[in-house]
């Protein structure tokens, strides 16, 4: 069985691939850097004799790589499940991103994975059992101040999970949805979070235990749940309140 | 502090965090970078001071200071290429040598020097050129190294080996970290001698005494260390046990128990107050002595428990507490030891110094820039840090240039830069060269600052 990882190179979803190689599962990695993923692939192969395939794509650029990855899962078989642990962020995402970064925001966060998903469930639509992961963010849970574009990308890729739940259902392709609190990875690094951030190994090792589990949407770490239905249901007054001058600013 | 890396730009993110010399000696608070990919790592700091920092085993400073920017390896530490056929292996700095020996021992081979703690990482024992448990036959870590990859900023990426800018590849080996950053190294493995190790114990009464079997079985190729109590008591002082390794092919599965709970700089000090002190120190001591009396004279240990024998049991370093020990290490010339050693036990117990124990292991080498390498017996010895600890290691730099011996840097966090210069006879050569490789010297650290490196 194989699986794909778009974002394999660090944090998630380098994690992931660890645990996925652990269990004998052979890999398509995907990122930006092919030095990156070429380290990884051959430290894969050698701990735990898995088959590694990586594409060095920028996916918030063009979508030639979508052929690539068309071969790649030709290549492993035909995979058993993508998992899309990417993201990115930039330092001042503030409402002032020009036009082009703002894009490339989107399409990293957001379109490409629809793109991606879009081009490969024909084919996870043929497996007798397939799984597709998203990983969304609190930073989506309600409008702020920083990330603007990021927290803009990750709600839409919430709704994008839950429509492609409605569309895989009475398919043999399961969607699972996490939405992500603050993790101690290299995107979060040098940025002040209000709670502590979470292992990606632990995590990653709760995503590969799931993989075979009828997930639909869960937290992690799980009390983010109760933390974003609060906020949620706090009046548009407060909530302001709290990210203009409070604890959350 | 911008970089254009992959198309986007990625800014530089620094954290603050405490750091901590693995002795609790030197205690900051510091910058640092956590890289987990290559354009990270090509980041610009500007003109900031920095240093690589493997696991921070280090006794002493040398991977963080006050100023300087702390650029964690931890997550470079993967296999880039392995041949077993042609015994090669090329990894990225940061990997550990026990990940390292896992790895290499299922196709039986290993890398037959190691320090004796699994998570210390190739990046760290290149940099500190250290030694294994046979110093006396298989040399320092430099001959385990084919070639390295070293990144300067002003230089970019280089490969160093003994053909390609030899000077710069003897100057990274054992150059603490000061020459760049070790992206990656090929290293050269062994064929593993055994599975398992029989030591046998001889118990001596005296430090003098263990040097002639020390001698006799280096020689026979055994691997050979010693133990001794050092508490300040005239009648008790270097009573000890000699400890003789050979290999095996015993029945132990060299696979099986290389599980251990990690001790690290900041956990060693978490115990508030030592343990380690006068009265303790001895029933401790004694305690140690009588437990290996009890056991056979020879027995089988796994391979892994044998290279890091702290990994199962750090308690050892533990019990010193919060404020620390304070660890001395020095090379002896072989026609000196005698004189060396009565004085230090002299020295020990006529000032009352508050130690705890000492070791003595052979050597075998060519003694070059500031590298701990050389003929004689290397003298280990382990202090409760204190006022009185601090004072006695004075007396114990004179006696070593005295006797002309060489500390070594990496294990005291202390040493001057006088004592420095008084012993290691290219200590200019190695600042020299140092300074021709990097005119602003980037590469800082509380080390090379306190050594005017
Ligand atoms: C329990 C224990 C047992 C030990 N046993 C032995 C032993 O048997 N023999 C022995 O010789 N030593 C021994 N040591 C000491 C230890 O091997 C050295 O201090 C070693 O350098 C520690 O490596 P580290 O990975 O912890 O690196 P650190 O302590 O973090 O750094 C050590 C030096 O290496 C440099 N460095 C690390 N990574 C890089 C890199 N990627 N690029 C450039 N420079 C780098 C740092 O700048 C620093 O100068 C022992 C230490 C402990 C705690
Ligand atoms: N870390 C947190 O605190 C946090 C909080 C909430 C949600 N999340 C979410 O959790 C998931 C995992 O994040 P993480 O913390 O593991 O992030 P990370 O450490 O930054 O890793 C992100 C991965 O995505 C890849 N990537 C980013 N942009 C890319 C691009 N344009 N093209 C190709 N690959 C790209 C990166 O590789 P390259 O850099 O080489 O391209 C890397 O492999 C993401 O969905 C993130 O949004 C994280």
């Amino acid at each position: 069985m194989s699986y794909l990882i778009i974002g394999a190179s660090a944090g998630l979803g380098r994690s992931l691939a660890y645990r996925l190689a652990a269990a004998g599962h052979d890999l398509g990695l995907v990122s930006s850097d092919g030095r990156d993923l070429e380290a990884i692939s051959t430290d894969l192969g050698a701990r735990y004799g898995v088959q590694v395939v990586s594409i060095a794509a920028q996916v918030g650029g063009e979508d030639g790589y979508l052929d690539e990855l068309t071969a790649v899962n030709q290549r492993l078989g035909g995979v058993k499940g993508v998992l899309f642990p990417i993201g990115f962020i930039f330092d001042n995402d503030d409402g002032t991103l020009d036009p082009s970064r703002a894009a490339f925001v989107m399409k990293t966060n957001c379109l490409a994975v629809m793109s991606i998903v879009a081009r490969l469930l024909p084919k996870l639509k043929e497996k007798p059992r397939a799984v597709i992961v998203g990983f969304g963010s609190i930073a989506g849970s309600r409008g702020r101040g920083v990330n603007v574009v990021y927290a803009a990308a990750k709600r839409a890729l919430a709704s994008f999970f839950e429509s492609l739940r409605i569309i895989c259902e009475g398919s043999t392709v399961h969607v699972q949805f996490y939405v992500v609190g603050f993790l101690n990875t290299g995107l979060s690094f040098g940025r002040y979070t209000p709670l502590r951030k979470a292992d990606p190994d632990r995590f990653a090792e709760v995503v590969v235990r799931n993989l075979e589990h009828n997930v639909n949407t869960a937290y992690y770490p799980f009390y983010w749940r109760f933390l974003c239905y609060t906020l949620t249901l706090l009046p548009w007054n407060v909530y302001k309140r709290l990210k203009t001058t409070g604890p959350l600013a | 502090m911008k970089v254009v890396a992959a198309g986007r730009m990625d800014v530089v993110r620094l954290e603050k965090s405490r750091f901590v010399s693995f002795d609790g000696g030197v205690d900051v608070y510091a910058d640092y970078q956590c890289p987990d990919r290559y354009r990270m790592l090509h980041a610009d700091l500007g003109e900031r001071p920095r240093i690589a920092r493997g696991a921070g085993y280090s006794s002493a400073a040398a991977s963080l200071g006050v100023s300087t920017t702390i650029i964690d390896m931890s997550r470079f530490d993967r296999i880039l290429w392995f041949n077993p056929a042609e015994r090669r292996i090329a990894v990225e700095a940061g990997m550990t040598i026990g990940d390292l020996f896992r790895i290499t021992a299922r196709n039986g081979l290993w890398l037959p020097v190691q320090p004796g703690y699994p998570a210390i990482t190739v990046g760290g024992c290149i940099a500190a050129n250290v030694h294994g448990k046979n110093s006396a036959t298989s040399g320092t870590f430099e001959a385990c190294v084919e070639d390295i990859l070293l990144f300067h900023p002003k230089h970019g990426e280089v490969r160093i080996d003994r053909t390609n800018h030899y000077s710069l590849f003897k100057l990274t080996c054992g150059g603490y970290g000061l020459t760049g950053i070790i992206l990656s190294a090929v290293l050269r493995l062994e064929p593993l001698p055994g599975t398992a190790v029989a030591m046998e114990r001889h118990f001596v009464s005296g430090c003098v005494e263990a040097l002639k079997s020390v001698r006799s079985l280096a020689a026979n190729g055994k691997s050979t260390y010693t133990w001794h109590d050092a508490a300040p008591v005239s009648q008790t002082f270097g009573r000890g046990i000699v400890y003789a390794g050979s290999f095996v092919s015993g029945d132990s599965d060299i696979l099986g128990p290389m599980d251990y709970r990690r001790m690290t700089a900041l956990s060693r000090c978490r115990f508030p107050f030592s343990i380690w002190s006068g009265v303790r120190t001895r029933a401790m001591n004694s305690a140690y002595r009588w437990s290996e009396k009890l056991q056979p004279r020879a027995t089988e240990i796994p391979l892994f428990k044998w290279l890091y024998p702290f990994a199962k049991c750090p308690y050892f370093f533990y019990l010193f507490g919060r404020q620390g020990f304070c660890e001395s290490q020095v090379l002896i010339p072989n026609d000196r030891c005698e004189g060396f050693l009565q004085d230090l036990q002299r020295h020990i117990v006529g000032k009352k110094a508050p130690a705890v124990c000492v070791s003595l292991k052979a050597f075998k080498g060519t003694q070059a820039l500031l590298r701990f390498d050389g003929d004689g017996i290397a003298v280990t010895l382990f202090l409760v840090r204190s006022k009185e600890a601090q004072e006695f290691l004075q007396t114990l730099d004179t006696l070593t240039a005295f006797w002309h011996g060489i500390p070594n840097v990496i294990k005291d966090s202390r040493l001057s830069s006088s004592t420095i210069r008084a012993c290691y006879p290219e200590y200019t050569i190695f600042r020299e060269q140092l300074h021709k490789h990097d005119p602003s010297r980037l590469f800082q650290s509380e080390l090379s600052q306190r050594l005017d490196l």
